[in-house]
Order: C-alpha cells, then sequence, then structure tokens
C-alpha cells in the first residue's frame, strides 16, 4: 500500500483543523433544515400525485361527458337556403357525427368514405352526410343498424330522412344475419323509428327506397333458410310515425327501385318490359310497357331504374350499352311517356358507361354516376334529354379507389346547386383532450418516479452500507 | 435543552462528538475549508431527514452520504472548476506546511471528484478495495481501475509526490 500517500493524506487532514470552528457546530440548525426538507419531499410528493390525479380526472371527464350531454333541439335550418353542393370532399375521420343526440339538420347527400375510429389505424367504409343547409360534414352512426348490410341505405327526397336496416338477435337458434327490421333516423329531430321483423334466422335485404312524399320507406326483403338461399319476402311500405305497415302489390324481389308519377318504380322488362309504378300510401299500381322490340333494344333482359321527369313526360332508365362483338355494359336510356306506352327509346351519351341513376335536375336533365366508357374514375354527369349533351355537374374529391355511393336527396336537385365547402380537418380527437395531458401526465410521472427511484435506491443503499 | 425531542437530541451529540473527525474527511474530499464545511453540513442535514432509521450507527450513513455527495455535487455544477493551485489554498499555517502536504493538495485538486474520493476512501480510510466498492455502489473491478487511473494522474501532476512510492499497479479492469 502507499504509505507515502496515506501518510500525505492524513497530514492532509490536520490541516482542517488549523481553521477553527466558529462556536459549537450548528446542529440545531442542521436538525431543523433537515426535517424541513424531508417534509417538504413529502409534500412535494403528494402535491404531484395530486396534480397528477386532477389531470387525469380532468382528461376524463370530457370522453365520460359525451354519454351524458343533454339532448339538443332540433337542428334549426332556413328551408329556403336548402341545396346540394356543387362539389364533394370524403371528410375527416375526426368529422362530428351524427346520432340522437345530435341531428345535422337536412341533408343534401349522403356516401360513403374511409373512417378511422380514434383508437384503431384501420379504416372502415362509413356513410356521411352532407347538410343541405350549410354543407357541413356529418358521419352517421346510424342507431342499431345492422352490421352485415351497411351498404344499404336511403335518403328521402327531401332530404329529412335516412331509412336502414335494423340489426338484432334473429329468434332461432341459427341466425344466418342480424337484420332483424328497418329504422329510420330523422335528421331534423334526431329521432329514430323503428320496425322488428320477426325472424329465425335473420332477413335477408333486398331494397329499400323513399316514396316521392318522403313520407314512407319502401322495404323488400326475404327470410334466410340456409347460410346460401332465402325465401322471398313481401315489399311493404312504412309509415315511421304510425308504425303502419302495408304489403305493397310489387314484385318479390328487387333491388333498385326508380321514382316519378307520384310512386316507387320498379322494372319489368325481362317479363315484357313494363314499368310498375305504385303509390307507397294507396298501394296503387300503374303499368306502362314499351313495345317488345324496343324493349329488347333497351335492355335485353337487364333494365332497372326508371325515373320519370316531374312533368311525367319523360323518363329514363339504366339499361344496354352495347359495347361491339357482342358485349355490353349499362347506358341510360330516355324514353317519351305516351298514355301507357314508354315509346320512342334512346341511348344517351355512348361514351359514358351508366353507374346509377340519381334524379332529375330539372323537367329535361339527368342527374347521373357513371364513368368514362374508355377511362377510369366516377363522374357525377348530368344527359339532357332533349338534346343528348352530357355535362360534368358535381365534383368530388375522395381518397383514390374508393366509391362514393352517392344518394341526393332529389327534391333539392331541383334548386341551384351551391358552392361546396371543403370539410376541416381537425386533428385526432384525442390529441386536445387525451394525448396533450395524457403525455404531460405521463411526462411528470415518469420524471418523479425517475427521481423518486433514485432517490429511494441511493438512500436504501447508504442505509443498507451503513448497517454493515 | 429543553422542548426536544430524544431523536433530536441524540443527533445533537453525534453532531457534536462527530464533527470535527467528520470534517477532516470532508476537507480531504473536497480540498479547501468553504466546500468541506459545505458538504458536511450537507450531509448532516440528510442525516437529519432519517435520523430515525440510522439513529443507532449514524456515522457510517453520513460518510456515505460525503462520498456520494461529493461526487454529485460536481456531477451538477457540469463546468469542473478550475484549481487555482496554490493559490486555492488556505494559508493560515504556512510556517509549519509541508512541501509534500502543498504537493498533494494541488494534485489532488487536479483528479475528478471520484478519483480524489476513491484514493480517500483506500489511502485515508484504509478500505480495501471490495470495502470502498461497498461504499460506492461499484463492482471491486471499478475500484482498482479507478485508482490505476487516479495514481497515474497523481504521477503526471506531481511526479515528486510518488517519486517513492510503490509502482502502480497494472491491474485488469472489470
Amino acid at each position: 500500500m502507499n504509505h507515502q500517500l496515506s501518510e500525505a493524506f492524513h497530514e492532509l487532514a490536520e490541516q482542517a483543523t488549523t481553521t477553527p470552528i466558529s462556536g459549537s457546530p450548528p446542529s440545531h440548525e442542521l436538525w431543523q433544515r433537515g426535517r424541513r426538507a424531508r417534509r417538504r419531499r413529502l409534500g412535494a410528493s403528494v402535491l404531484v400525485v395530486g396534480v397528477a390525479a386532477l389531470v387525469f380526472v380532468g382528461a376524463l371527464v370530457p370522453i365520460v361527458g359525451d354519454s351524458s350531454r343533454t339532448t339538443p333541439p332540433p337542428a334549426t335550418f332556413d328551408e329556403s337556403r336548402l341545396a346540394v353542393p356543387d362539389h364533394i370532399w370524403a371528410p375527416s375521420s375526426w368529422a362530428r357525427t351524427a346520432d340522437e343526440a345530435h341531428p345535422p339538420g337536412p341533408l343534401a347527400l349522403i356516401a360513403s368514405a374511409p373512417r378511422q375510429k380514434p383508437w384503431l389505424t384501420t379504416t372502415t367504409e362509413e356513410w356521411y352526410g352532407v347538410s343541405a343547409a350549410d354543407q357541413t360534414y356529418w358521419w352517421l352512426d346510424l342507431p342499431g343498424r345492422a352490421t352485415e348490410e351497411p351498404g344499404v341505405l336511403a335518403l328521402s327526397p327531401d332530404g329529412r330522412r335516412v331509412g336502414y336496416f335494423l340489426g338484432g338477435e334473429p329468434t332461432g337458434p341459427r341466425a344466418h344475419s342480424d337484420v332483424t327490421g328497418f329504422a329510420v333516423y330523422d335528421v331534423v329531430t334526431g329521432e329514430t323509428y323503428r320496425h322488428s321483423v320477426p325472424t329465425r334466422r335473420g332477413l335477408a335485404p333486398y331494397g329499400i327506397a323513399w316514396g316521392p312524399d318522403s313520407d314512407r320507406l319502401v322495404v323488400s326483403y326475404g327470410q334466410y333458410l340456409t347460410p346460401n338461399s332465402s325465401a322471398f319476402g313481401p315489399t311493404v311500405a312504412w309509415d315511421p310515425y304510425s308504425d303502419h305497415v302495408e304489403v305493397l302489390p310489387m314484385p318479390r324481389s328487387w333491388d333498385g327501385a326508380g321514382m316519378g308519377l307520384g310512386g316507387i318504380t320498379v322494372c319489368e322488362m325481362d317479363v315484357e318490359g313494363t314499368v310498375l309504378v305504385v303509390e307507397p300510401a294507396t298501394g296503387h299500381t300503374r303499368r306502362l310497357s314499351f313495345s317488345v322490340d324496343d324493349a329488347r333494344s333497351v335492355a335485353r333482359g337487364a333494365a332497372s331504374e326508371v325515373y320519370f321527369n316531374p312533368s311525367g313526360t319523360a323518363a329514363v332508365m339504366k339499361g344496354d350499352l352495347p359495347l361491339g362483338e357482342g358485349a355490353s355494359t349499362s347506358g341510360l336510356h330516355a324514353a317519351v311517356v305516351k298514355g301507357r306506352r314508354l315509346v320512342e327509346p334512346r341511348l344517351l351519351g355512348v361514351n359514358w358507361q351508366l353507374n346509377r341513376i340519381l334524379g332529375w335536375v330539372d323537367d329535361e336533365r339527368v342527374l347521373t354516376e357513371a364513368h368514362p366508357r374508355n377511362g377510369y374514375g366516377l363522374r357525377y354527369i348530368t344527359y339532357d334529354v332533349r338534346t343528348g349533351a352530357v355535362d360534368p355537374a358535381i365534383r368530388h374529391t375522395d381518397p383514390p379507389g374508393r366509391g362514393l355511393q352517392a344518394s341526393f336527396a332529389q327534391d333539392l336537385l331541383r334548386r341551384p346547386f351551391v358552392a361546396g365547402k371543403a370539410p376541416p380537418r381537425p386533428w385526432h380527437p384525442w390529441w386536445g383532450w387525451a394525448v396533450v395531458p395524457c403525455g404531460l401526465l405521463a411526462g411528470l410521472v415518469l420524471s418523479f418516479a425517475r427521481r423518486s427511484v433514485r432517490w429511494w435506491r441511493d438512500e436504501q443503499r447508504l442505509l443498507r452500507e451503513s448497517d454493515r | 435543552m429543553s422542548g426536544i425531542s430524544r431523536e433530536e437530541e441524540s443527533y445533537h451529540a453525534f453532531v457534536t462528538a462527530r464533527y470535527a473527525a467528520l470534517r477532516r474527511t470532508a476537507y480531504v474530499l473536497t480540498g479547501n475549508h468553504h466546500d468541506a464545511e459545505d458538504l458536511l453540513q450537507t450531509s448532516l442535514m440528510k442525516a437529519a431527514g432519517v435520523w430515525g432509521r440510522i439513529s443507532e450507527r449514524p456515522e457510517p450513513y453520513v460518510r456515505r452520504v460525503m462520498y456520494h455527495e461529493n461526487i454529485s455535487r460536481w456531477r451538477r455544477r457540469r463546468v469542473a472548476e478550475e484549481p487555482l493551485g496554490a493559490h486555492d489554498v488556505v494559508r493560515d499555517d504556512d510556517s509549519e506546511r509541508s512541501w509534500e502536504r502543498l504537493m498533494l493538495t494541488d494534485a489532488l485538486a487536479r483528479l475528478t471528484p471520484k478519483q480524489r474520493t476513491v484514493l480517500v476512501l483506500r489511502y485515508y480510510e484504509d478500505l480495501t478495495e471490495a470495502q470502498a466498492a461497498a461504499v460506492m455502489g461499484v463492482r471491486p473491478g471499478t475500484i482498482k481501475s479507478q485508482t490505476r487511473h487516479a495514481l497515474m494522474r497523481l504521477r503526471q501532476v506531481a511526479p515528486d509526490l510518488l517519486a517513492r512510492a510503490d509502482p502502480v499497479p497494472e491491474a485488469a479492469e472489470t
């Protein structure tokens, strides 16, 4: 061992005594300060825990509070200002949500778009509505909606009600579907009207549409027998406010209904070129027919969605668009109404493949969803049945590869379109209420825990060592 | 003293009895009177906070607090103080001060607090490597390497001081 160094250290230590201590050691003051420091540390610990608890509760209150908000009054709006926007965007996943407590007011259209849930990173295709009053965007969380038929939704012509299939538990032991009825969500009052249908294995939904007066929902459904087959059921007209259901004299199965002449329309082109017009309120039925040759030229067995113009003088329908060499796709056909006959059928816009007819803009122009015959991308275009001209009507900006499936409030299509408003892009809803406080809280707790652990470890080690 | 608890009374007794001895250690650790006083008082203050648990044998606790506090105080300052050599030493006994002591004070000031603490533990407190390691809360190998580095540093800054000393052990670091 280095004795010289040891001696030097001891000699150095003695120098400490060369400066005398002035008076007695300040033991009383040291004791007081030591105890005070300990009390402060304990107080700080309590304070940090208290603040952390307050921040945590503060972060939870807005989340929990959502479920306890009082029901607001029905949405107010200026009837004269209701209109369809000329541009549609896909809304942010964090756009406002319409439910029973938060009705959005009359809607100009409903459509689907990918939506992310706050607690997930994946998206699902969900429905939203665009307000006809102020062009704001609302996700539609329809109460009790069936999860297995998400694509079946109908907006009433006045834009004030949304019809959909209701989910539930079938009574039988082996259910093939969770559809157990149908419902209407009133977007003005926020109320939901439900009608259940007894079913053992679930309902097979075929079609859902509104009558022209927006007061009756027309529904076609069957009863599942096996996972892949179902028994045809009736087509019924349901008044959601009185819960009155009436069976309509319509084909047992249809999926695309049109509108006009005071009723909903279903095409029976595969039989004899007949169009059924059924008034939902009375069940009164009219039949209009093509000649056999005309029916063949229009449809060749696949026509649907007949829409009569407001004056009842013309009709358009989804029919056949020959592509050559025997191939064909869907195109828009127009015909003139003469009594009970549909005459002078002709194909419009041969450069466009028709997806769906959406409604008449006026007596001569009809709005459709189509895409170019030799191109891609959905367009909302109008056909002029008099001149055959095709014009763009509504632009849309949505994620690539996603169909809008937009349905418009048909009564509002006849009003001038208004400039669309791009929906806001709010931050993740948890950013403000949960992420920031929780992040701060986590930082605070981690920092405190780190200091505490370090202090405790040192303290314990010193105590342990001092006991040896 | 009246109006004080038995705990406080025993604390006062301990401080009165051991203050001078602890001050010597603090002085060896810090190298100057001001820091030594500061270090000792901080350690005693901490001891007061846990007196209920250490009152049976308080001195080992206080000493260990001094060693650790000496190192962590230097860490908190971040910027190492530049030693002023002999000017930084209190010259209240110039007549009796040996040349070696002055050299040692100056050389110790040029070590890191950790190196200085290790040397104090090994050559002032006469602890073995294992004992010093237990006090510092490190492995014995670390004490060994710290000692070696500290002695090498002393050789550099004060070659005359260790001229007659044993060679620096070339122990492997662990």
